[in-house]
């Protein structure tokens, strides 16, 4: 009877061995992808933007070279996003910030494979920047090895894809801005034209080489009209209709503008002197032209202020942070060497002063 | 009302200089196209010229009465005798074949779609890259508000004059020109519009690509080959962005010195003596748009030496005296003396690992400049191969682009601008002073490979 009883209670012995390796499985798994950085694999999420416009995304994902694609209902409204590959030392996060704004609503996330010395974490983590308070859909999460094929299609879509003037348009034209896909359209037309070229010449001469040079050309044009026409469209839905002075309301500088036209109300005088201290070179030399005709200093790679004796009684000092410039913690004026400088207005970061 | 006062304010300073054009040029292939394109870029350089000659008089600046000015000056230069100009050797031409004039059709489609998509942007768009605002429409912007062209100082002697009648930004020793046509707009509207103020930046845009294609013609090639290669100068995308974010001066320097180079050229090849005016014109404009059209005015002087005697020794010797000449200047001159707003001291010279492929990235890997680059590349080495006799029947204009690459490379090699080639913020705008001239080259290279290879004339682009 005894030995019945333990050759049933044996019975249950697999059953506990597989309950075991079960839990074990289990804490194992959760060691390698914690609960915090999930598969999203075919998965919908929405993100929140803060009030700065960002906002983060943690998510598993393979150990070598991938490309996560990923669709976003408003693209439009994303200005950068970055798919960084974490690991144990938060210094070493690296990570390919792909511009926006994604107008198609298709985004392609290069990461990159474990480099020297890293840790092949399965954790990642997409940042997001765009609109402040935005609220976006993210959805498909699938991963893909990075083959020629896949490189060629990104600078497809990279090429043909929709972007917005920014600073940096009046200094160069990239017509490819992501850096993952390593190739270049002017390269590769550049090359084919090099050797198709040559054979054309050798056979039909001047007459072949430059129709072929037109029809290499249009190639890199039309893209290149298309964007225009996309971006004129843009413009106008911004702008038309709007008066022209009131047009600088509705751009990035909208808030440096509505602070001079505050200013223009409570001082309207043109004569006193107006001094803009600023850290940000961009922020203080906009401020600075909003707030011309007035008698504007502004200095660039240089002190915010001028020495202390440079300013006297009724002079203004607009601050635009970010600033390294210390305020009474009280009453919110400006400490400045042996002069009073009273606050006026005070506006989401922007201050305006008057010097007694 | 605005739109009137707007086209009055245009059209007349403009008209005064498609005038004075006019009595220039002979009847000549392409004299339509060169009397509106240089005519306009004329008009765009005398009417701040006339502005300030009109506040140094001391006289009450306004709309009326400079325009009254510009009227009375259009009504003398019409009236004026013309003196009897030689009429150039008319080439004849075959009709072109009907697939080139549909080809030439869907070409002037095309830059009127992109003249549209520019305008668009100018008209809609309020001041937007950053040097605009900086310093260029900070000066426009007070003169029209105070109505007076008070001067702008330095910070520093802002600061010691107490800001009393001085005004201050982060450039106040750039010339006035672009800021003058500012001012003058908004004046016109008699409002501040940070659209509508740019509008001289589609006439800049329109004259480049008129004189271009005049130039062309001058230069004996078909009206078709003359339309691919405006084509391609006005869809280059830098240059386009250059009108679209309207409101920096680099468009009427490349402008000024392009129209320089191809007057250069044609002046240079004989029969066309009424080119060395515009060369004239042109080059002393570079000076009235920015400090830098100094260093490129220069650069048409070895040019100018070639053009006295042409054959291949001269273009050489000239190139290569050039590129011994600055390093020694860079070595000998005072570091401390200031030309054109740069001293050797300020420039901090010395070799910037980096800036070399930042310049190459420029040129051939960015989308600056389409493929222009790799075509130049690609007719050097024919040009060296098939030895089409280049360096004789364009030894200036070659002259003058290889000195002024040598200072383009010196500059963003071995001075502090380096840090511009590497981080991609000046190399393409400098770059862009040259690219008219380049592609002027190309036409004419390709013109010169064509004449080198002889075939039957049906089947090439005929005119």
């Amino acid at each position: 009877m005894d030995d019945d009883r333990r050759v049933r209670s044996l019975q249950f012995l697999p059953l506990l061995c597989l309950a075991a390796g079960l839990f074990y499985a289990s804490l194992a798994s959760a060691t390698a992808t914690p609960v915090a950085y999930p598969d999203r694999t075919g998965h919908t999420v929405t993100l929140h933007l803060s009030a700065q416009g960002d906002a983060a995304l943690n998510l598993a994902c393979p150990a070598s070279a991938q490309l996560l694609h990923v669709r976003v209902d408003r693209g439009e409204l994303l200005s950068a996003v970055a798919l960084q590959r974490l690991s144990t030392r938060p210094a070493a996060h690296r990570g390919e910030r792909v511009p926006g704004p994604f107008s198609g609503g298709a985004l392609q996330l290069p990461l990159s494979a474990p480099g020297p010395g890293e840790l092949a974490d399965s954790r990642c983590r997409m940042q997001v920047q765009g609109r402040p308070g935005a609220r976006l859909t993210f959805s498909a999460f699938v991963w893909q090895p990075v083959t020629l094929g896949a490189r060629l299609r990104g600078m497809w879509s990279d090429w043909t894809g929709y972007r917005s003037w920014q600073q940096y348009s009046i200094n160069a034209h990239a017509a490819v801005v992501q850096a993952w896909h390593g190739l270049s359209p002017n390269v590769l037309l550049g090359a084919v034209f090099l050797l198709v070229g040559l054979l054309g010449f050798r056979r039909w001469r001047t007459r072949f080489l430059l129709g072929w040079m037109l029809a290499c050309w249009l190639v890199l044009d039309l893209p290149w009209q298309w964007r225009l026409l996309q971006q004129a469209e843009a413009t106008r839905a911004v702008f038309a209709g709007v008066a022209a002075e009131r047009r600088p309301g509705l751009t990035e500088d909208a808030a440096l503008w509505a602070f001079a036209e505050q200013i223009r109300t409570r001082v309207p005088a043109l004569e006193p002197r107006f001094f803009v201290a600023s850290a940000s070179d961009y922020a203080g030399m906009r401020m600075a032209y909003y707030l011309y005709p007035r008698n504007v200093y502004w200095r660039r790679d240089g002190p915010e202020l001028p020495p202390g004796d440079a300013l006297h009684g009724g002079d203004y000092v607009v601050v635009v942070q970010p600033s390294e410039l210390r305020r009474e913690p009280q009453s919110g004026d400006l400490v400045l060497a042996g002069l009073q400088a009273r606050v006026l207005l005070d506006v989401g970061g922007i201050a305006l002063f008057e010097v007694r | 009302m605005d739109w009137l006062r707007l086209t009055l304010a245009l059209l007349l300073p403009l008209l005064v200089g498609v005038q004075w054009v006019a009595r220039l040029i002979p009847a000549s292939p392409g004299r339509p196209w060169l009397v509106a394109g240089y005519g306009l870029f004329a008009g765009l350089m005398f009417w701040p010229l006339l502005l300030r000659l009109w506040s140094a008089c001391g006289l009450p600046l306004g709309f009326w009465p400079p325009l009254g000015v510009a009227a009375l000056l259009l009504v003398a230069l019409r009236w004026w005798p013309q003196t009897a100009l030689p009429t150039v050797r008319q080439v004849a031409h075959s009709r072109p074949l009907p697939g080139i004039r549909l080809l030439c059709g869907v070409l002037l489609a095309l830059l009127c779609l992109r003249l549209l998509s520019l305008g668009a942007e100018v008209i809609w768009r309020p001041l937007f890259p950053w040097d605009a605002t900086m310093h260029w429409a900070t000066k426009a912007r007070t003169w029209f508000e105070w109505q007076r062209l008070v001067p702008f100082v330095s910070n520093e002697a802002w600061l010691q004059l107490g800001g009393q009648g001085v005004f201050t930004d982060h450039h106040p020793d750039y010339p006035v020109t672009v800021p003058l046509w500012q001012y003058w707009l908004a004046t016109a509207l008699a409002r501040w519009d940070p659209a509508l103020i740019n509008l001289p930046w589609l006439v800049c845009y329109c004259s480049l690509g008129m004189a271009f294609f005049g130039q062309a013609r001058a230069a004996a090639a078909s009206a078709a080959e003359a339309l691919v290669f405006s084509v391609f100068l006005l869809t280059l995308p830098l240059l386009n962005t250059h009108v679209a974010l309207a409101g920096y001066a680099d468009l009427f320097l490349a402008t000024a010195f392009g129209l320089a180079l191809m007057a250069l050229h044609n002046g240079s090849v004989g029969g066309q003596r009424w080119q060395w005016p515009l060369l004239a014109f042109s080059a002393l404009s570079c000076l009235l748009i920015k400090n830098e059209g100094f260093f490129w005015m220069l650069t048409l002087l070895p040019g100018l030496w070639v053009a006295r005697r042409r054959d291949a020794r001269r273009v050489l010797l000239a190139i290569a005296g050039i590129a011994v000449a600055v390093p020694l200047v860079l070595w000998l001159f005072p570091p401390d003396i200031s030309v054109a707003g740069h001293s050797l001291h300020s420039l901090d010279l010395g070799y910037r690992p980096g800036a070399l492929s930042g310049i190459l990235r420029s040129l051939l890997v960015l989308g600056n400049w389409h493929m222009s680059l790799w075509y130049l590349i690609f007719l050097v080495a024919l040009a060296v191969w098939q030895r089409p006799g280049l360096l004789v029947a364009a030894g200036p204009l070659v002259t003058a682009l290889c000195v002024a690459f040598l200072l383009f490379l010196w500059l963003f090699t071995v001075t502090e601008f380096a840090i511009g080639a590497i981080r991609q913020t000046a190399v393409g705008r400098i770059g862009l002073h040259l690219m008219p001239g380049v592609l002027f080259l190309l036409l004419v290279m390709h013109g010169q490979l064509r004449r080198s290879a002889p075939r039957p004339a049906s089947t090439e682009l005929a005119g």
